[in-house]
């Protein structure tokens, strides 16, 4: 009996030890698993980040923004400053820099800080219920992606794309470039060349007027409205589709203004006292001018003219398929 | 002001039946006169017109002179195979001994009236070739080109249901008017570059817009589309009723460039979108 005891132990050592040793093998041949990496959220919730970094005078500030309402507002320091209120983190990185100061002179503000050792998540468009930022006031700002609104005010210059949101710009120094595909656009007391495009939505524009000689003014919407008064530029051109185009102010000497429409009606405000060549071509539309055109000439459905008396070298042109041509004057309790 | 061309003259030149010195006037007398360039256009729908309605007819034309065509062939094949006939039957009564002396008897006589026909033939030469002329003329008779190059081809051949065959092809019409560049200048210059760029971009509009839009935007797209569309569809009536007036033009492209920015805003609406994600 012990005989056969022997070998049975000696039989289940030699199957234990068989076992043992493929389940080692196994093992060391399966990959080792790296530690899991904690994911760090690059901001806690309730508590904002907020980052500076020193600039120059004149920098260009790039963003991308993919939620929340943004504010850029132009301050007298060369340093930006970005805050990120209920969303995620913000951080910089220098594309170019001034060679003479060594100072950024290209940044874009990112939704993850690159200079930040702990990792985390890298998003590039910042995100948050409120997003601020302070630039120095002859900066460029560059802002794409879809916020809830965009409020840009006091700098040099603006190029906004945005895919949804409303846009206010003010006191723009040197020129505004801005687009939203759903939204309205409102621009005052700003100069410089400006070309406004709004898919669906309205364009308000006044007290603007151009910086130099040859900068031009064009706005254009699809179904919105377009509104502008006091709009002091040489060059104009507004074009809808179905929105209704108010001009509203004066028209100055050597001006070239064109106002389209398809099927709107297009209504300018002038004081009594304008001269100027009016080109109107109506189609199915109508024409008709309170200040009486001198030389008016009319083609089939076109009619072309002098508005007022005396000597001008400024021209409007209007032009509708099937909507109303207006000139009205402008009576002083208006 | 030179006079106003009347309407058949106006009708020939779209024929191209015109000499050139003739089409080129008229070309440059339309380019200049508004009331010409609009009877030209009157002239030119009615016959487009015309043919559309005739043309099932026009084609079955071809193939029935073609039908005659082969009957005559069928016939002459008919006749030189009647020929034949006769002669291989005369060969065999020719074998018979009593008929073949016959007719060596009448070799020999034919033989000797040939020689006597020849001489009086020699004599009068003259006369023959006047009697010929005659016919010629007959057949040089038709005034269109391309008649009297096929008859040079082939004289032996020519018949007046091939000269007819020829006077009726309908692709003439094709030819006018596009060889002239007055009149070439009434359509619409550039309209073919916006019409392929907007065809380009409203495949891939049609391809995204329901990924792209949402309801309230589609909607907007769709209604500011219609306005758009039928601002084009009436400008170019607007520019065919009166193709010398240069704001209808510019009011056209411009419709079609509200098309243009329109499916554009699409697009790059996507683009923007893709390059933010």
């Amino acid at each position: 009996m012990k005989g056969k005891g022997k070998i049975f132990k000696l039989a289940a050592a030699t199957v234990i030890s068989v076992f043992a040793s493929g389940i080692v093998a196994v093992a060391q041949r399966t990959p080792q698993v790296s530690p899991v990496r904690p994911v760090i959220v690059s901001s806690t919730p309730g508590i904002p980040s907020e980052k500076f970094i020193d600039v120059d005078a004149k920098p260009t500030v790039s963003l991308c923004v993919s939620g929340g309402a943004v504010k850029v507002t132009g301050w007298d320091r060369d340093e930006i400053r970005a805050f990120v209120d209920g969303g995620g983190s913000v951080g910089f990185k220098v594309a170019e820099r001034n060679p003479k100061t060594d100072k950024a002179a290209w940044v874009f503000v990112l939704g993850f800080d690159p200079q930040s050792k702990v990792a985390g998540k890298t998003e590039e468009c910042l995100a948050g219920e409120t997003i601020e930022l302070d630039v120095p006031r002859e900066a460029s700002v560059n802002i794409k992606g879809s916020p809830e609104e965009t409020r840009i005010e006091s700098v040099g210059k603006v190029r906004v794309e945005n895919i949804t949101g409303n846009i206010v710009l003010r006191n723009i120094g040197s020129g505004a470039w801005a687009t939203t595909y759903d939204g309205a656009i409102m621009i005052e007391r700003s100069s410089g060349p400006i070309t406004l495009t709004s898919t669906s939505g309205g364009i308000v524009a006044f007290d603007v007027g151009q910086r130099e000689v040859g900068d031009a003014f064009k706005a254009r919407s699809s179904s919105g409205s377009v509104t502008l008064q006091s709009v002091g530029y040489r060059q104009l051109d507004v074009s809808t589709i179905s929105g209704q185009i108010v001009y509203r102010g004066k028209l100055l000497g050597g001006g070239q203004y064109t106002f389209g429409s398809q099927n709107a009606r297009v209504l300018l405000t002038l004081p009594a006292s304008s001269a100027c060549k009016v080109n109107a071509w109506y189609g199915a539309g109508a024409f008709s001018s309170e200040i009486p055109l001198q030389n008016e000439t009319k083609s089939g459905p076109g009619t072309t003219g002098q508005l007022g008396k005396g000597e001008t070298n400024c021209s409007i042109y209007l032009k509708t398929t099937s909507g109303q041509l207006r000139i009205v004057t402008e009576s002083p309790e208006k | 002001m030179e006079k106003c061309i009347d309407e058949g003259t106006l009708q020939a030149f779209l024929d191209n039946e015109l000499d050139s010195g003739r089409a080129q006037y008229v070309a440059r007398h339309v380019s200049d006169c508004d009331a010409c360039a609009d009877l030209l256009a009157f002239v030119e729908e009615q016959t487009a017109f015309v043919f559309g309605a005739l043309e099932p007819e026009l084609n079955t034309l071809v193939p029935t002179q073609r039908l005659w065509t082969k009957i005559n062939d069928s016939i002459e094949s008919e006749r030189s195979a009647g020929w034949l006939q006769a002669l291989r039957a005369l060969l065999v009564r020719l074998s018979l001994p009593s008929i073949a002396a016959f007719a060596s008897l009448v070799v020999v006589a034919g033989a000797f009236v040939l020689l006597i026909s020849s001489a009086e033939e020699r004599a009068g030469r003259g006369l023959a070739v006047q009697r010929s002329t005659p016919r010629i003329g007959v057949i040089e008779m038709p005034a269109a080109d391309t008649v009297v190059t096929k008859l040079n081809e082939e004289p032996a051949e020519v018949r007046t249901v091939r000269a007819d065959f020829v006077r009726r092809e309908p692709t003439r019409r094709v030819v006018p008017v596009r060889d002239v560049a007055d009149v070439s200048s009434r359509s619409v210059n550039g309209e073919e570059t916006y019409v392929k760029t907007i065809a380009k971009l409203e495949q891939r509009v049609q391809q995204n817009k329901d990924g792209l839009l949402n309801p309230s935007a589609r909607f907007a797209f769709e209604k500011d589309l219609a306005v758009v569309n039928d601002a084009i569809t009436r400008m170019r009536g607007e520019v065919r009723r009166n193709p010398k007036s240069d704001i209808a033009r510019q009011v056209l492209f411009t419709s079609y460039q509200d098309k243009i920015n329109l499916l554009n805003s699409v697009n790059e609406r996507g683009e923007l979108m893709a390059s933010i994600r």
